[in-house]
Formats: C-alpha cells, sequence, structure tokens
C-alpha cells in the first residue's frame, strides 16, 4: 500500500504484512491428515451413515454435470440469496443510518427492531408461506428478514460510535450538513456496517436454506431434504459442499469490498 | 482585523449553572499574533471556540472586519490540540478538506496544496494516512489544512501541547515561517507556556481563574523573525517571563 516509503515514516507507519508459504504448508498437512481420516473411516462404515470424500466427489461430478435439477437449484438459491441480501443491505444500512442520526426516528422504529431481531426469524416461516407463497418470494421474504437486522443494528452502532472531535471538526470548517453525513458520518461508520454486512450474510443464507427446507419445493434446502429422505448420503453432502461454498465465496467478496473501500482500515 | 465584545459564558447543566467567562474584550489586528495564556481550566479554549462559533456565547459579539461572526466560517481556520484529522483520510485529502467543501476540483486541490506541504516538509507523504505519520508530522497537516482556506483568522487551541519538547520547538519555527508568508491573517494562540507565547506573540493576555478575565496585557518587543537569532538571552525576555509567572501563579491561588 505504501510506496517509496522515506525512512522516518517507518517509526509510526503498520508493520507490513508478512507473506510466508509456512501458513500454507499447515493449512494443507491438516486438510491432507482429515480428509484422508475421512476416507479410511467412510471406506469402513455404511455409506447411509457416512459418505467417503471421494464417494461425495463422485456424486458431485455426477450432480454437476448431468443434473438439470441440481443446476437449477444452485441458481434458484443464488438468486433469492443475493436479491434478499442485496434488499437487505440498502434497506437495512439506510435504516440503520435514520435511526442513528436522528433520535425521533430512532424511537419510533426501535420497538419493531428490538422485538424482530429478538424474535428468531424462521419462526415466521409459517406466517410467510401465507403470505407469499413457497417459492421465489418466500425465500426473499426470509432472506431479508435474517439479514437485515444485524445490518440496521450495526450500521446503528456505527453512526453513533462517530467521534465528537471530528463532528466539531467539519462544524469548525463550517461543513453543510450533507458534507458532514458524506465526509465524516459515512466513512468513520464504514467499518461498522461491514461488520453487519457480515453477519447479515451469514444470516441470509441460514434462512434461504431453511425457507427451502421448510417449503421443500425447491432450491439447495430442498436437495437436501430430498436426498436425506432418500438416504442418498453421498448425494446429500454435494449441496451442502455447495451451501459452503457459495457462503465462503461471498464473504470473501464482501471482504474484498471493505478492503476496497476503507484502505485505512486494517483490522488483525 | 478581529473584534471580540463583552464575552460572557456560563454553561448550564441541570440546576447547577457555572459562570467561565466573565466579560473579555480583545482585538487582534491584520497580521498581530495574540496568545491567551492563563491556568487550565480557565476558560481560554472555550474563548476560543466562541470565537469559531463552535460554541455560543451566553453574551457578547464577534465582529470580524467589522461584521458580526457567530457562526463557524471558512474564514476563521481552527487547529486542534489533538490534531483532529480523519483517519479515512490521506495527507493531501485532510490538508485539501476544507477546498473539497468549498467545491475546488480535485486537481487544483493537490496544486494549490503541493507549496505548502513541501514548505513543512510532507512531500513524499501525500498519499500516507494520518496513523503512518508521526504527531509532529499530523499536526504540520493540520497547519496546512487551516492555512490552505487563506483564512483571515487563525484559532490554535494548544496546537503543540501534546508533542514533545524537541518537535515542538521546530513546529513553532515553521509555524512563524508560514505566517511570514500569510501577513494578513489575525491568529490567537491559547498555550500553557510561558516560552512560547513570548517566542510566538505579539502581545500576550494573561487569563485569571475561572470565571476568565483578561488580568493583564503585555507586548512582546523582540525583534522579529525571531527564528534567526536567540530570543532567549534577550534581557526582556527574562523580565516578562519572571512578570508571566509570578501572574499565572498568583492567578492559580485566587482561584483554590
Amino acid at each position: 500500500m505504501v510506496h517509496d516509503a522515506p525512512a522516518m515514516a517507518t517509526s509510526a507507519a503498520l508493520p507490513p504484512v508478512r507473506r510466508s508459504w509456512r501458513p500454507w504448508l499447515i493449512r494443507g498437512v491438516s486438510l491432507v491428515v482429515v480428509l484422508g481420516t475421512w476416507e479410511i473411516l467412510g471406506r469402513r462404515l455404511d455409506p447411509v451413515f457416512l459418505a467417503s470424500p471421494s464417494a461425495i466427489v463422485a456424486a458431485a461430478y455426477g450432480l454437476v454435470v448431468r443434473s438439470r435439477e441440481f443446476q437449477n437449484a444452485i441458481i434458484e438459491s443464488m438468486t433469492s440469496m443475493v436479491t434478499g441480501y442485496g434488499l437487505a443491505s440498502g434497506v437495512g444500512i439506510m435504516v440503520g443510518f435514520s435511526m442513528g442520526r436522528w433520535r425521533t426516528v430512532e424511537l419510533a422504529l426501535d420497538p419493531y427492531v428490538t422485538a424482530l431481531y429478538a424474535t428468531p426469524r424462521v419462526a415466521l416461516i409459517p406466517l410467510l408461506i401465507l403470505w407469499f407463497g413457497i417459492a421465489f418470494e418466500l425465500r426473499v421474504a426470509v432472506v431479508f428478514l435474517s439479514s437485515v437486522f444485524p445490518i440496521i443494528i450495526n450500521t446503528i452502532a456505527g453512526v453513533k460510535h462517530v467521534d465528537e472531535d471530528l463532528l466539531e471538526t467539519a462544524r469548525a470548517f463550517a461543513a453543510t450538513q450533507a458534507q458532514t453525513l458524506r465526509t465524516v458520518i459515512l466513512p468513520s461508520s464504514l467499518p461498522f456496517i461491514f461488520a453487519g454486512l457480515r453477519v447479515g450474510l451469514a444470516a441470509g443464507i441460514i434462512g434461504v436454506i431453511v425457507a427451502e427446507m421448510t417449503a421443500a419445493v425447491s432450491g439447495l434446502g430442498a436437495l437436501i431434504m430430498k436426498f436425506g429422505n432418500l438416504f442418498q448420503t453421498a448425494q446429500l453432502f454435494v449441496p451442502i459442499v455447495a451451501i459452503a461454498l457459495i457462503s465462503v465465496l461471498m464473504t470473501w467478496a464482501i471482504k474484498l469490498l471493505e478492503q476496497v473501500l476503507t484502505p485505512w482500515h486494517r483490522p488483525e | 482585523m478581529l473584534e471580540v465584545s463583552g464575552i460572557r459564558k456560563t454553561f448550564v447543566q441541570g440546576r447547577v449553572a457555572t459562570e467561565v467567562i466573565r466579560g473579555i474584550s480583545l482585538t487582534v489586528a491584520d497580521g498581530e499574533f495574540v496568545s491567551l495564556i492563563g491556568p487550565s481550566g480557565c476558560g481560554k479554549t472555550t474563548l476560543l471556540k466562541i470565537v469559531a462559533g463552535l460554541l455560543p456565547p451566553t453574551a457578547g459579539q464577534v465582529a470580524l472586519d467589522g461584521k458580526p461572526s457567530l457562526a463557524p466560517s471558512r474564514q476563521k481556520a481552527f487547529v486542534f490540540q489533538h490534531f483532529n484529522l480523519f483517519p479515512w483520510r490521506t495527507v493531501l485529502d485532510n490538508a485539501v478538506y476544507a477546498l473539497e467543501l468549498d467545491g475546488v476540483d480535485t486537481r487544483t486541490r493537490a496544486e494549490r496544496a503541493r507549496g505548502l506541504l513541501q514548505g513543512v516538509g510532507l512531500a513524499g507523504f501525500e498519499q500516507y494516512y494520518p496513523a503512518q505519520i508521526s504527531g509532529g508530522m499530523r499536526q504540520r497537516v493540520g497547519l496546512v489544512r487551516a492555512l490552505l482556506l487563506n483564512p483571515r483568522v487563525l484559532l490554535m487551541d494548544e496546537p503543540f501541547g501534546a508533542l514533545d519538547a524537541l518537535t515542538r520547538e521546530v513546529l513553532q519555527g515553521e509555524l512563524l515561517r508560514l505566517l511570514a508568508a500569510t501577513p494578513r491573517v489575525s491568529t490567537l494562540f491559547v498555550t500553557h507556556s510561558i516560552d512560547e507565547a513570548i517566542y510566538l506573540s505579539d502581545r500576550i493576555l494573561v487569563f485569571s481563574m475561572r470565571p476568565a478575565s483578561v488580568v493583564r496585557e503585555f507586548a512582546v518587543p523582540l525583534r522579529k523573525p525571531r527564528y534567526e537569532y536567540n530570543w532567549r538571552r534577550d534581557p526582556t525576555v527574562v523580565g516578562l517571563r519572571e512578570e508571566i509567572w509570578n501572574l499565572l501563579r498568583e492567578a492559580a491561588q485566587h482561584g483554590t
């Protein structure tokens, strides 16, 4: 990040990130040991009880390449996830900002946010089925409700956490309300907003899978239920691994976005 | 010219009223440097914030070139004790903050900042974040941020109080050089340090304990530019230092 650093800045500069092969070696060895043990155990046990990694890979190959059903399931889960989470991010940040900034808005909305945040959102699924049916709209609604509250609550915390001295600085330079919002409050709360986005993402993924398992018509959650009911253990693992991969990819994407948008803020 | 007249300030918290400033009037002419010195907690910073428009006075008026000026304005630049740089802005973006608020475009901003940043030894550090540079460098950015505005008034609240003795002395010299290049600016400078006040000021106002009023005013007769000779050896400094010190000691005892 820092180029041609002159000598006098180094004492106060953040330490450089050390790139080394050692962590990768440890991770690699760990993976080989765990997957190896799993493979050996899996081959000795009843395949209904536990499928071996090689059996799962074979099942995955069959499903991913040949099964329309699996491809559709991934697309359906992903589209509802992205739609619901996208909506939740937009609404959550805006509502959180307003609640953090204006006391009246906070007092008016706080009871609902607190009550709904405390309620496990999956408990609302039967009601949501009555309202939205069992297809796309239901999944979007569940993802939205799962993600939006952590985003709201973290955004509020971020907006309230703004350093009073920096607000005073903006005031001393005669910044307008809008300028203060853009140059102080927004950048200051970004790290909090991203914390909310990460928690909201995890909650949203749980939401979409539970919705699909409950309504059990389509998506990766429905596939999990189907393979479970059919005792096809190797196949059962495929949607689970797919969910884990999607989850990891989306978390990385958020992390990347955070690094781009908050270059001054380096956690750890 | 900056005119401060009849400023009073009483803070009310619940049923307790604390009188902090009891009638202060002062003027700072164009190009003049006036220091406010007094026991800690006496209300110097409160007065400075009232002049900046950050606090409303209970009574009194602040005028700039004859016009009332009780609100914040980019004609009055503030330098803070704890620098108050925005951690998410680079050195350059912090320095040009006020220009950005004025709607000056990115290229013009960078061009206008270049000379001043170079003048305080920050060339090459434009893309650093405040967390990556030393305290002295941060306050240099604070100085550039204030002076880039071409302000009429420079308000400084113990700007070097958080720095080590050596850095402080270097920055005092840099401040005098920068101000020599901006002849119209009126400076109001809050400090705890008698030597700092003597070195930098044309006039020094000694404040009483809370509620603050001006106990006495001193003119500093030292020849300028003061960074070109050893002003500490000047015989007038010794007398001045002792007089101010006695006043401050008396003020502090009165208060307790």
